[in-house]
């Protein structure tokens, strides 16, 4: 491919080391885009974030690749056009004034999370049913726990016809989904808008290859609406198995709270959250986990976090709590860039780019 | 049909309560039989249970629904035609006359396990590869245990593109095969004799609705061959996690031991995952321990051992990557339910004189 004017002034600045032949692969595909890579160590505050990274570099960018690291004004980036996160949610810069002052495109990385989430969900689910945990103090006394018929195995149930709910349809529900679905599960959906047509119910962002739910036809019924009324009656449709896979914005905060609970009494839900701790009121949600309406919880996102060591939620016996680490792994870069790969090829075709940020509605 | 057919004589037993739905269901459905329920002690021990019954309790039986217990000698149940065991194998009457000396229908209750078996197999992989023990540990402690030096959990790998090698593509196996297409996995099938038609490849057993794999389809490849290098193909296909879901046989005795174990991880190139929930023999175990901690494997879950209970001081129990359960995967509260099912499924089949679900066949010793 021979000269060519470049036409973008790519930035990727993240904390951490850019693998080589991810870089090579981006500048062969993209000879119109000048990159420019960066990692930055975790910045212990801002002023060493600012070291790192000097305004001016900010200066002729056009494309900026980032997870938190954002130029402090936007005068100090007057040609961004777009800014890809290198996260699912982008709430973390919604104070911003790239956010709240202007129109640059804000595209996520929402997509890539599901397998690794969706295992998360899926293997707290069984520790819990299967009571993993007692099993594992077994056999750190190396002792052969069975006594005969009347043990507490018997009473395992296993996920075939129970039901579970996926509180916000989207690239991480999906895919819990599909392991649900092929566990035996039924599983509905809710969504904030109706998805009444198959078009709507398609998946139209980044999906792996193998997974997901890509045309909707998993779940055997749909819900919608951010009014508590349609909530509750998405929550009162006899839910075993509750996954909140929602976005965190000013209509999902503190969703679940004790009237919610009260719904999710009936079918004694279990509850796992993956998403943003304020999502739940954390106190309530612990009232109910005492007092049986929720069987158990799953919680790998807590409010605050860290989770600070007086909380109970540490030490109830049908809790599992993880430090938001459900996320996180080996898989994570690549699929990032690839959705940066995906866009980047739709710029250029001058498409619709996937994942864009909906202000309006907060993601 | 007047008169009626013979009346056909069905005892229970087993070493736990049936519940009165159940019953009422069967008695509903096959009102010509006469059922006589008895509960025993759960022990394997047949001299035990047969001191928990009457002598003339076997004398009138045309059908026997049980678990461990059976008459003494064939003479004593001589009416005896169909013998339905609530469990998957069938060891435990191999070296009964009913099996040696009779030609006695005898049929298994496998197909009941898959899901819950597969729940076993998903969960103790997941553990492993996300860590959870470590999790566990952390939350006893009440530790947030991240740091901005990233922890671990950075090296955690999901199972997107991996690849699942079931040996012993049965009810169990399909399920787990199931589960693990569902997580983005690649999954090959091993299996005794050649399935090379699509007919072969159909599970025409007992399916637990919305699971298994019916029409044989999950799989990418098959093999097949109990012979050592047939064995040996499927074990070199890059798998990276071994479900062991094979009948105890002669065949499959120590079936894998350090030869097998090397072969599967590509020789310690690419060690692999290694469950079993199938019988602890099959395995070489001092082989297994020997594979753990030279890192040809990487890891192991096993709901069964050799023997079992395991004994306190085998090495197994502290191999850090090693998970042991006390033979719990295949317990649960469906299980009744569903045996009976099926159960229920033969009894159809008998009263239309069609073929029975899941006959073992004395030659192949399942």
């Amino acid at each position: 491919m021979g000269g060519g004017p470049i036409e973008d002034h790519l930035l990727c600045v993240l904390p951490f080391a850019i693998p080589e032949d991810i870089q090579e692969k981006l500048r062969k595909k993209f000879p119109k885009i000048e990159f420019s890579f960066r990692e930055t160590s975790y910045p212990k505050n801002h002023e060493d974030l600012l070291k790192q990274v000097p305004n001016e570099l900010f200066n002729d960018k056009t494309i900026l690749v980032t997870l938190s690291t954002l130029p402090p004004a936007l005068s100090d980036a007057p040609h961004l056009e777009l800014v890809q996160l290198f996260s699912a949610g982008s709430n973390h810069i919604s104070t911003h004034p790239i956010y709240t002052d202007s129109d640059i495109t804000i595209t996520t990385s929402s997509g890539i999370h599901g397998p690794q989430i969706a295992e998360w969900v899926v293997m707290c689910a069984l520790v819990q049913s299967h009571k993993y945990n007692k099993l594992y103090e077994l056999q750190k006394e190396s002792r052969w726990g069975k006594t005969g018929a009347s043990d507490d195995y018997h009473n395992v149930r296993d996920m075939v016809g129970q039901r579970l709910g996926v509180l916000g349809y989207g690239s991480i529900g999906r895919q819990v989904a599909r392991v649900g679905k092929a566990m035996g599960m039924d599983v509905i959906a809710f969504t904030a808008t109706p998805k009444n047509t198959s078009e709507e119910r398609k998946d139209a962002g980044f999906v792996i290859p193998g997974t997901g739910d890509p045309d909707g036809s998993i779940p055997s019924a749909w819900y919608s609406g951010l009014d508590k009324p349609s909530l509750h009656k998405f929550l009162a449709q006899d839910i075993d198995h509750l996954l909140i896979s929602v976005p965190l914005t000013a209509e999902t905060k503190h969703m679940l709270s004790t009237a919610e609970f009260d719904i999710l009494a009936k079918s004694k839900a279990h509850i796992s959250n993956i998403a943003r701790g304020q999502i739940i009121d954390q106190d309530a949600m612990i009232a109910a986990l005492k007092d049986g309406r929720l069987r158990s919880a799953a919680l790998d996102v807590t409010d605050p976090e860290p989770l600070p060591k007086e909380s109970e939620l540490w030490t109830l016996d049908n809790v599992v709590v993880t430090p938001h680490i459900s996320g996180v792994g080996q898989a994570y870069t690549d699929r990032a860039f690839q959705v940066l790969e995906a866009n980047l090829e739709r710029r250029e075709r001058g498409e619709k780019l996937i994942n864009v940020v909906q202000r309006k509605r907060g993601y | 049909m007047g008169g009626g057919p013979a009346k056909e004589h069905l005892l229970c037993i087993l070493p736990y309560p049936i519940d009165d739905t159940i019953k009422h269901e069967l008695h509903k459905r096959f009102p010509n039989i006469d059922v006589t329920y008895k509960q025993v002690s759960f022990t394997a021990d047949t001299a035990v249970l047969r001191s928990e019954l009457p002598a003339e309790i076997w004398h009138d039986v045309t059908i026997l629904y049980t678990l461990f217990a059976f008459p003494e000698k064939l003479s004593d149940a001589p009416n005896l035609q169909l013998v339905q065991l609530s469990s998957a194998g069938s060891n435990q009457i191999q070296k009964h006359p009913i099996f040696t000396n009779s030609d006695i229908t005898i049929t298994t209750s496998s197909g009941i396990h898959g899901p819950q078996i597969a729940e076993w197999c998903v969960m103790t992989a997941l553990v492993q590869s996300h860590k959870y023990n470590a999790l566990h540990d952390l939350q006893k402690e009440r530790k947030w245990g991240k740091s901005a030096d990233k922890g671990d959990f950075h090296s955690v790998r999901d199972m997107v593109g991996r690849r699942l090698g079931v040996l012993g593509y049965g009810s169990i196996g399909r399920q787990v095969g199931r589960v693990a297409k569902a997580l983005g996995m690649d999954v090959v099938a091993y299996t005794a004799t050649p399935k090379d038609t699509p007919e072969k490849k159909k599970d025409a057993g007992f399916i637990v609705p919305g699971t298994g794999d019916a029409d044989g389809s999950i799989p990418s490849a098959w093999y097949s061959g109990l012979d050592k290098e047939s064995l040996h193909h499927f074990l070199r296909q890059d798998i990276d996690w071994l479900v062991v879901s094979v009948p105890l046989t002669e065949q499959t005795r120590h079936f894998l031991s350090t030869a097998e174990f090397k072969a599967l991880s590509q020789d310690g190139k690419s060690p692999a995952f290694v469950q079993n929930i199938a019988r602890g023999p099959i395995i070489d175990q001092p082989a297994l321990i020997e594979a753990l901690k030279d890192g040809t494997l990487a890891a192991a879950a096993l709901d069964v051992t050799d023997p079992e209970p395991l004994p306190e001081d085998n090495e197994l129990w502290g191999l850090p990557n090693v998970t042991i359960t006390p033979h719990v995967s295949g317990v649960g509260s469906s299980y009744t339910e569903r045996s009976f099912k099926l159960f229920e499924t033969n009894l159809e089949l008998r009263e239309k004189g069609e073929r029975l679900l899941n006959v073992v066949r004395r030659e192949r010793g399942y």
